[in-house]
């Protein structure tokens, strides 16, 4: 009963619940900007909350080892009000700080990029996770398999077909293995498949070797494949990119002064 | 062939090195009687000292990785080794920038506890590299995250420091290693949700190592809001750097011994 129905909002759902959430808050910003929400939403107290709430959260998370909150109603509220207050603080910093000169440049862009590339990571984990799809399959030598299982245990068909080629283990001198590899023939395409080295097969879609029949090494007539979609997946890495070139301004521009309100 | 064996011959001098640079750095005193010349003589001893005890500690890791044939990052004892060389590292270039006079001798107890942990409990281990920590990632991820596990452990001694003297003077030189230290957390957190998709399929999964990277992020980047804020009092800074310092050593060691967290993946660094 706790446990969000992500499922319910995949494409085009979260897509449009997100534009909607987007316009809401442009909308406030733009009208009602003296209202006591807005105000609040721009206060101190809501960045303090909004990260102390997720803070509780991760530490709930930590303590109990319970992954479902994470994917709970709870979850769901904390992440989406640390996101208004988010785009709030980044509309603001976007206007109030263009309009400064004696806001030092690179203390703008380093406010922007950590902000902005937060509320990207975070949004795409949080309105991707509905179109986000993980399947294992045995893949057989030499047969052609698309029988797949979600990890909750339902069944599924690939559109396509996979066959396990051949499976090499690399051992180090004592048994333990270095390395393994599957060549695999994926929808007609030959490849090879390792740990680190997932195949793409399509756009946000990669495919990896998890396991494989430890007993039998390289003589293993199967292998575990797990096929992951996530369609949002490069949303991410921008975020990503942006905070990365943030925290190097975090690291380059150091602490600033308080400002002065 | 440099081995866990022979890690005493390093670490005795290193400790010892380092001991001596404390003195010498607690025994200057800018505002006493000795003459500035003495001063920069002092300095300049304390200073050669501390690059001495890196050098052999350097030595050793360099030993090391040449005689595993991998980076030796993967066990908590080499961790521990990277976190004692850093620790000195931070010491070292805190009291470059700041000159307090006691953050070596600090450092210098943070780094010979870890060092004397890897005396005690070296937990060797065989040369082989899962094919999971074969990756690119693997030595920017973990020296990132040992680097600033090292400049916010200096940043607790200062918190304590305020604690203790009761004092708001520790708060800038506090604040440049939370910046300097959070960039490099988030590094750190960001190269490995870029290399848990390549290896494991999805950027985040609340794995427990990646729960208590969250919370250690999440505890620095209040501490910073409060500070650009001017709000947050001196007890209340104080505490969310010694609670950072905290989680931080959760992330890095204590989930092996959290009940909770004992189906993480992040399991080869026991």
């Amino acid at each position: 009963m706790l446990a969000f129905p992500a499922d319910f909002f995949t494409f085009p759902l979260n897509l449009i619940f997100m534009v909607m959430w987007v316009v809401a808050c442009s909308l406030l910003w733009n009208n009602c900007r003296k209202s006591l929400f807005v105000r609040f939403l721009l206060s101190p107290a809501a960045t303090f909350i909004s990260i102390g709430l997720f803070l509780g959260l991760c530490l709930v998370v930590g303590f109990t080892g319970l992954r479902w909150l994470a994917a709970s109603w709870f979850s769901f509220v904390i992440t989406l009000l640390l996101q208004t207050v988010l785009l709030f603080v980044i509309m603001r910093g976007w206007r109030v700080k263009a309009a400064s000169a004696t806001s030092p440049g690179a203390v703008r862009w380093r406010f922007l990029l950590l902000h902005v590339g937060l509320l990207i990571v975070v949004g795409s984990a949080f309105w991707g996770a509905p179109d986000m799809q993980t399947m294992r399959m045995k893949a057989l030598s030499g047969e052609a398999c698309r029988e797949a299982y979600f990890m909750d245990g339902r069944q599924t068909w690939l559109s396509y077909d996979i066959v396990l080629e051949d499976f090499q283990v690399q051992e180090y001198p004592g048994g333990v293995p270095s390395a393994f590899s599957a060549k695999a023939v994926v929808d007609g395409v030959p490849v090879e498949i390792r740990v680190n080295h997932p195949y793409t097969r399509s756009f946000g879609e990669d495919i990896y070797l998890v396991g494989y029949d430890a007993a039998a090494g390289s003589e293993s007539t199967y292998c575990i494949l797990e096929i992951v979609r996530e369609p949002w997946k490069y949303v991410t890495v921008s975020g990503v990119v942006l905070l990365l070139a943030g925290a190097v301004l975090l690291f380059i521009v150091g602490p600033t002064k308080r400002r002065e309100s | 062939m440099i081995s866990w064996g022979v890690f005493i011959w390093f670490a005795v001098p290193a400790v010892a090195m380092a001991v001596g640079a404390s003195v010498v750095s607690l025994c200057f005193n800018d505002h006493g009687a000795a003459s500035s010349v003495t001063c920069r003589g002092r300095r300049g001893l304390a200073l050669g000292l501390a690059a001495a005890a890196l050098a052999v500690l350097s030595a050793f890791i360099i030993g090391l990785w040449i005689s595993l044939e991998r980076p030796p990052m993967r066990t908590m004892g080499e961790t521990r080794l990277w976190y004692s060389f850093f620790a000195l590292v931070a010491g070292l270039l805190t009291y470059l920038k700041w000159r307090y006079r006691w953050i070596l001798s600090f450092s210098t107890v943070l780094a010979t506890v870890f060092i004397v942990l890897n005396l005690a409990r070296p937990e060797i281990h065989d040369q082989t590299l899962m094919p999971a920590l074969q990756s690119a990632w693997f030595i920017p991820h973990v020296t990132v995250y040992m680097f600033s596990y090292s400049l916010l452990g200096c940043a607790f001694i200062l918190a304590v420091a305020g604690v203790v003297f009761r004092s708001q003077e520790v708060f800038p030189a506090a604040d440049t290693l939370i910046y300097i230290g959070t960039a490099f957390l988030t590094f750190g957190m960001l190269s490995g949700m870029l290399w848990a998709k390549q290896a494991w399929g999805h950027y985040w999964g609340w794995d427990p190592k990646e729960t208590w990277a969250l919370v250690t992020w999440l505890v620095y980047v209040l501490y910073i809001h409060l500070r650009v804020t001017g709000r947050g009092s001196r007890g209340m800074l104080c505490f969310l750097l010694i609670f950072g310092f905290v989680s931080l050593q959760m992330c890095w060691w204590g989930i092996n011994y959290l009940p909770a967290a004992q189906d993480s993946i992040h399991i080869y660094n026991r």
